[in-house]
């Protein structure tokens, strides 16, 4: 099979799963940490039941840096405060071509794979997993 | 409480120099396998002179990939038909606050660095600035 010959995929076998989160209430130091030590350029937001209520990114915190109003405040904000929201949403069983042309019309990265509640992120789509898929070095996720 | 503040940082301090680079003529197979091969998010792209001419990311991939071309057309893609052009660049004097500023205003998630010749010497990427963000205000 020629690498790019992914076929007609799902979401749920090129999903990174289990994925890293943050609370909304994260102070941005730890989020910046976390960001910088894990290698991701961001992650599911969620509040204290769990549920999603944004993803919050590198360009996010680069927006700050770039704010001559915010960045003097940086040890002060939290999560909540330069998140996006809401978060765009996927399922496992929604085509990789679909969830591709969501990345592109929205100007995004990553996408949130929820459970059928529709609100407990369940995984991460992101570009970097496309990339990956393209290049014949999908991960087999299988046990 | 430490507080944000100006770092004093330039972007030639902090970008990764000798970047690689593929060419406009290159096959967009090849260009999916070095960006997961070195787990980077975007490449500059130059010309048979070596100059500076566009940027291939992740993002172009991805709407390759949500693209109606069938699969087996994709193989045939080279990356000038593919590239972000023009490419942008930025000083590497140039502070990184600043470059914080012109990646959030110009929605690129990296800038290229280049020579008297157009040439790419060096990229500097949202990472780049994060880990400065991360080391500077470090409350421990």
């Amino acid at each position: 099979m020629h690498p790019l010959d992914a076929g007609t995929s799902t979401v749920g076998g090129l999903m990174s799963p289990d994925p890293i989160l943050v609370w909304a209430d994260t102070p941005l130091p730890d989020v910046a940490d976390l960001l910088d030590r894990s290698g991701i350029s961001g992650v599911p937001v969620v509040d204290w039941s769990g549920y999603l209520v944004g993803v919050v990114t590198t360009m996010d915190l680069l927006r700050v840096r770039a704010s001559d109003s915010l960045w003097p405040d940086w040890s002060r904000l939290s999560t909540r405060h330069v998140m996006s929201q809401p978060a765009l949403t996927v399922t496992v069983d929604t085509p990789v071509e679909h969830a591709a042309r969501m990345m592109e019309s929205h100007h995004i990265h990553r996408l949130v794979v929820v459970a059928d509640d529709g609100e407990t992120p369940i995984g991460v789509l992101s570009a970097t997993d496309l990339v990956r898929a393209m290049a014949g070095r999908a991960v087999d996720r299988s046990p | 409480m430490m507080t944000g503040r100006s770092s004093g940082l330039t972007v030639e301090s902090l970008m990764t120099r000798s970047p690689v680079v593929v060419s406009e003529d290159d096959a967009i197979a090849g260009v999916a396998e070095l960006l997961a091969g070195h787990e980077i998010s975007g490449l500059p792209v130059v010309d048979s002179a070596d100059r500076l001419v566009g940027v291939i990311s992740q993002t172009d991939l991805v709407r390759l990939r949500g693209s109606t071309l069938p699969w087996t057309g994709w193989h045939g893609v080279m990356v000038r038909d593919l590239m972000t052009k023009p490419a942008k660049t930025i000083k590497g004097s140039a502070p990184l606050d600043e470059a914080a500023r012109q990646m959030t205003a110009e929605h690129v998630h990296r800038l290229v660095v280049v020579d008297h010749r157009q040439s790419p010497i060096g990229v500097i990427s949202e990472s780049d600035i994060v880990r400065e963000i991360a080391d500077c205000c470090d409350d421990g």
